[in-house]
């Protein structure tokens, strides 16, 4: 366990801890508290020395860490205490003892992953079971509120069967409750060095290196010395790295590192744990690179003979890349240094920029088929986008649209998506999406009806949990069978709007909730 | 030599009285210069004048050995010192410019941080104070021939792994000596806080201020 302080160091020391090594030495066999009898020292935390004891009461072995008997170690007990789960460490209690306080908790005989990890690459299974139990105690302590503020592979304890569990509350925080602020450095989230205090996105940050860690390979958190570093690797492209390694793992190596570096994004918002979807994956790549190819040819055919909307196309580009650009910017935390800022800008604009570009690519490929077989569909879009907000068209796709999303946020589970721009750009590229779907589809098979089936069973396979309940499919279904109606019998706008109320779920839900 | 024999603990106010050993005074004031000028500068002087207005209060201290209003018979000698700053630089700061004397003490050199530091001037000097009781510990260990390549496994946040794979060694055998190194550097760090307090029973409690001081 390595501790929690900052600054200087001495000879690669942290000076509180050198100056509690005067203090803390006790020898094997003194019995603390009428209770304990030491056995072994464990490790060193951030506010104590952690001993190996048996509880001459109850008689079981436990793990004591002494501490200052302080404010902050009853914080620590009443936010460990709370979670009761076999992949975090229980804390049974607190008691006094002759040289302060003692948290007594559950002892774990093994070792912690640092000291595992040091030993050389985990065998594949090994690596996966463990960062399925370090995700499943997470999950445990983040349901319960609290945020543990100092996950590392340190605080991760491996017993004698292999099972992981996550340990040391020292600096957890619950709720909006600040805590202490403290972590180490290779392992803090960007923004955690200017907001300075624990939460549970700062811990998906951390579970993103932990996870890489378990990686083969370099990964970018052993190497860096301070969040700083880190960041400079990550900004200059040590992920893509690990992304590159991801197509020489095996499919649940490569889910492991795709989640690592989902969780590795600066946006704190954007940090959204992966679910094992490789079935959806495999679909949407295909569908990805079809789509495009299918789109080059499309678009070039209809350049050639001159029957583009290149204005239309430019609005729509235009419109999603400045959403998705100001997206990035309101969410986004201060940049620490003028070269992580320009390196952030410079990544979000090729983002945008790509963005932009398939959505244009869409329009020049498949508007005028649009036009020419289904005209109703791009009126509503159309007038808005040339400024006619008082068209009567225009104003029922709005109110439809909002409505239609409303209804499909009745079916949904998906998270919310709280940045407005966020929200604003997924809705217009989804809407394209999923319109030049069934335009595509339509094209090929020629009978509605079937093309309308086609694209609800594609859509509810893409964007739901290939091994969720039959329920939760069927709800997704649900959803995707309303926007199929909205695009069938409104058009673009109005799917445009109903995905973007859909996305904006805190709106939505309060709505619905009133 | 035993360890105990070589790294004897003398009281400072030993050492402040008439008949102590002037190299031993020495030693004590160069040990703890550089929080003393860590506290000049964070009251507001500039680096030149915290340097002469620091060196000015050590050659007074090693040639007068008291100040009026401290008294170096009782208490511990991170107060004395504090107290007598303080005493000090309330009669110097009315000078135009503080007078150049040294009284022939070494000259440490400076980290250029402490002036930084968003902490009261009290905080800096019980901080620089605590890291120079490290040092001192350090530096003992150092001249005793410790092994410098596992000083920086002290408090544990290493791994042996690479260093018993580097040096061809078990990490067991790696994990004894660093066991051993540790309590050698707990006697170390005694020692240098038991010069510095009246009373033996006092270490503890003045490592725990210190561990509070450095945490700030």
């Amino acid at each position: 366990m390595a501790c929690a302080h900052h600054g200087s160091r001495v000879s690669g020391n942290c000076p509180a801890c050198l100056l509690a090594l005067g203090v803390m030495d006790i020898e094997p066999g003194t019995i603390l508290g009428g209770r304990f009898r030491i056995a072994a020292p464990l490790g060193r935390g951030g506010m104590g020395e952690v001993y190996r004891a048996d509880d001459l009461k109850l008689g079981h072995a436990v793990a004591l860490k002494l501490v200052p008997a302080s404010e902050d170690m009853l914080r620590e007990v009443r936010v460990g205490r709370q979670i009761a789960h076999p992949n975090v460490c229980r804390l049974y209690d607190v008691v006094d003892v002759e040289e302060g306080a003692a948290i007594v908790m559950e002892y774990v005989d093994g070792e912690d992953l640092a000291s595992l990890l040091g030993r050389g690459p985990l065998p594949r299974q090994r690596a996966m079971a463990i960062a399925r139990d370090v995700c499943a105690g997470l999950d445990a302590i983040h349901e319960k509120g609290v945020a543990h503020g100092d996950l590392k592979p340190a605080n991760v304890m491996i017993d004698g069967r292999g099972r992981a569990r996550i340990t040391d509350f020292g600096l957890a925080a619950r709720g909006g409750d600040a805590g202490r602020f403290g972590g180490t450095p290779a392992y803090m989230a960007p923004e955690q060095h200017e907001e300075r205090r624990a939460t549970a996105s700062a811990d998906l940050y951390a579970l993103g290196l932990l996870l890489s860690e378990l990686l083969p390979g370099e990964v970018p958190a052993k190497r860096a010395a301070s969040g700083h570093e880190l960041l400079a690797a990550i900004e200059e492209g040590e992920l893509a790295v690990a992304s590159d390694r991801a197509f020489r793992l095996t499919a649940a190596q490569a889910w492991l590192a795709a989640a690592a570096i989902a969780l590795l994004a600066w946006i704190p918002k954007t940090r959204t744990p992966l679910q094992p979807r490789p079935l959806q994956g495999t679909i949407y790549i295909a569908l990805l690179t079809a789509a495009l190819a299918a789109g080059v040819v499309l678009a070039w055919r209809n350049l050639r003979a001159r029957r583009v909307d290149r204005r239309g196309a430019a609005r729509a580009a235009l419109w999603v890349f400045a959403c998705r650009a100001l997206a990035g910017l309101v969410a986004a935390p201060r940049p620490p240094t003028l070269e992580a800022a320009a390196s952030f800008a410079s990544t979000l604009l090729a983002t945008s920029l790509f963005l932009a570009a398939e959505v244009w690519l869409a329009y020049v490929a498949l508007e005028p088929y649009v036009r020419r077989d289904w005209p109703d569909a791009l009126v509503g879009w159309t007038r808005l986008v040339r400024g006619r907000l008082r068209d009567a068209l225009v104003g029922r796709d709005l109110l439809l649209g909002v409505l239609a999303g409303v209804v499909m946020r009745l079916f949904a589970a998906a998270p919310a998506t709280p940045n407005v721009f966020y929200a604003l750009a997924r809705a217009v590229f989804y809407a394209l999406f999923a319109l030049f779907l069934l335009v595509l589809l339509r094209m090929a098979v020629r009978r509605p009806w079937i093309a309308a089936a086609l694209w609800l069973v594609v859509t509810t396979a893409t964007w739901s949990r290939w091994d969720a309940p039959p329920v939760e499919m069927a709800a997704v279904g649900a959803e995707m069978l309303v926007l199929l109606t909205v695009l069938q019998r409104l058009g673009l706008l109005a799917g445009a709007v109903a995905i973007f109320t859909f996305l904006q779920s805190p709106a939505t839900s309060a709505f619905i909730a009133h | 030599m035993p360890a105990a024999a070589r790294f004897q603990t003398t009281n400072w106010s030993l050492v402040f009285a008439a008949d102590g050993s002037p190299d031993a005074l020495n030693d004590l004031c160069t040990r703890y210069w550089h929080p003393t000028y860590a506290y000049v500068l964070r009251c507001g002087f500039d680096r030149a004048d915290a340097e002469d207005l620091t060196q000015a209060f050590f050659g007074r201290l090693l040639e007068h050995r008291d100040f009026a209003q401290a008294d170096p018979r009782r208490g511990k000698f991170r107060s004395f010192l504090l107290g007598a700053l303080k005493h000090f630089l309330s009669n110097e700061r009315d000078r135009a410019k503080a007078q150049k004397r040294g009284g022939g003490l070494e000259h440490v050199p400076v980290d250029d941080g402490v002036a930084e530091d968003a902490l009261t001037p009290d905080q800096v000097f019980d901080k620089q104070w605590a890291l120079a009781v490290i040092d001192a510990a350090m530096r003992a260990l150092r001249e005793a021939g410790e092994p410098e390549h596992l000083m920086p496994f002290l408090t544990g946040e290493q791994s042996y792994a690479a260093l018993a794979a580097e040096r061809d060694v078990s990490e067991g055998a790696l994990r004894v000596a660093v066991h051993r190194l540790r309590r050698r550097f707990r006697e170390q760090l005694r020692r240098v806080v038991a010069e510095t307090v009246d009373d033996g029973a006092d270490v503890d409690g003045e490592i725990r201020f210190l561990i509070d001081a450095v945490s700030a």
